[in-house]
């Protein structure tokens, strides 16, 4: 039997495929790597939407700094409460392409999947 | 009724001042209006707050001063809009300062402001001016509840009496029962009447403070769906009756097909199954037969 490992509920993951797309954008900048910002703001259909961004300015005093798959991904505190527990995922499938967050405590999202109420 | 009255509406009302960078695309991502359209001093707007299910939070208005925006709400809203505006403040730089104690609210109605204020003033709806009355500033905003134009002054408390007896000079002051006689014959929705979390914004018919082209705000999926599939099912419609009606729901043969969400004497508001309103103008309370008017 195969145990399946679940997401520990206090980190954000990176998936292998995200981690690909975010170094793949940095060598497309002529850079060597790059960091992820995710956040979360009030707003959209379902009451909170996801903020993405690839950044290289590196993390500001108040985020908590969190590392997998070679990606160093900056939260602030705030939003971390939302997003404890996320997987960020790529999918290039015909519903679209582009990151996507797993997100444990989304009880409900909207129809373009960019927000999600808790 | 005197033309020309006010009424005090200081405790009734919930003054809210917005500061800091991010307060109008905050407010834009959390309400029905487009709040975005608020770029200089002396704008406004009304605009709903909805939930995620596109239910009412309450119907608020929204100025645009120089440092600042004045959120004005039913006092009795005042603490869950306060919540809800600080529970999705996360990333973004606002703060809100509570001043209903600092500050006073009069609503004037009359036909023409200018005969009020000495100087003459041009005020689209929902927008303000400032000016000076007996040595005291004030912002005067022109509203209308439906078709009864409006005029709410704000200033600070301390004055609230100086601007009382001037508006005196020129209008009768209400008691609070005729401003809600007045609000059902107008059919204007009050919170925790029609403004609750059962009614949607369109059966509230505040269809003028919904932008539909603006994108996504807290609840706009399904305000957009009611709207484009015509799916409202409720609307709501102002009573009569020859006799005084209460708090309750209204038949039609024999069937449920609304309910009286304020009365006054043998006047009222209620929301009305619409499929109804094609059949009838006539629906009964108890024993008595209502009218409906359509607002």
């Amino acid at each position: 039997m195969t145990l399946k490992s679940k997401p520990d509920p206090l980190t954000i993951k990176i998936s292998d495929e995200a981690a690909l797309h975010v170094n793949e954008f940095a060598k497309s900048e002529g850079k060597d790597s790059a960091d992820l910002r995710v956040g979360v703001k009030g707003g959209g259909c379902s009451g909170l939407t996801y903020v993405l961004e690839i950044v290289t300015d590196g993390p500001k005093e108040s985020d908590k700094v969190i590392e997998d798959n070679g990606v160093r991904v900056f939260v602030d505190k705030k939003s971390y409460v939302f997003l404890a527990g996320t997987v960020l995922d790529y999918s290039g499938g015909l519903n679209g392409k582009g990151f996507v967050f797993n997100n444990p405590n989304a009880k409900t999202s909207c129809g373009c999947g960019t927000s999600f109420s808790v | 009724m005197n033309s020309t009255s006010f009424i005090d509406l200081t405790s009734t009302n919930a003054r809210l001042m917005l500061c800091g960078e991010d307060k109008v695309d905050l407010l834009d991502r959390l309400s029905t209006n487009d709040i975005s359209a608020l770029k200089e001093h002396g704008q406004g707007l009304s605009t709903v707050l909805t939930t995620n299910k596109g239910r009412i939070i309450d119907l608020i208005k929204i100025y645009f001063f120089e440092d600042h925006l004045l959120l004005v709400s039913d006092m009795q809203s005042i603490c869950k809009i306060s919540e809800w505006i600080e529970f999705y403040t996360i990333m973004e730089d606002v703060t809100q300062i509570d001043v209903s104690d600092e500050t006073f609210q009069i609503r004037v109605f009359a036909d023409d402001i200018n005969s009020i204020f000495p100087q003459k003033y041009h005020c689209e709806i929902d927008d303000f001016f400032v000016t000076v009355i007996d040595g005291v500033s004030i912002s005067v905003t022109r509203n209308k509840m439906n078709t009864k134009q409006c005029f709410d002054v704000f200033g600070n408390k301390k004055h609230k009496n100086t601007i009382i007896e001037f508006l005196k000079n020129f209008a009768m002051q209400l008691e609070s029962s005729q401003f809600e006689n007045l609000r059902i014959l107008v059919g204007y929705p009050k919170f925790g009447n029609e403004l609750t979390e059962e009614f949607n914004p369109l059966e509230a018919l505040l269809d003028d403070h919904i932008s539909f082209n603006k994108g996504c705000y807290i609840g706009q999926e399904v305000v957009a769906r009611l709207n484009t599939y015509n799916k409202v099912q409720r609307q709501m419609v102002q009573v009569s009756s020859n006799h005084d009606l209460d708090i309750g729901e209204i038949e039609f043969e024999g069937k449920t097909v609304g309910t009286i969400t304020s009365v006054m004497k043998n006047n009222g508001i209620a929301y009305i199954n619409k499929k109804i309103l094609e059949e009838t103008s006539q629906v009964q309370f108890g024993s008595f037969d209502v009218e409906i008017h359509l607002i």
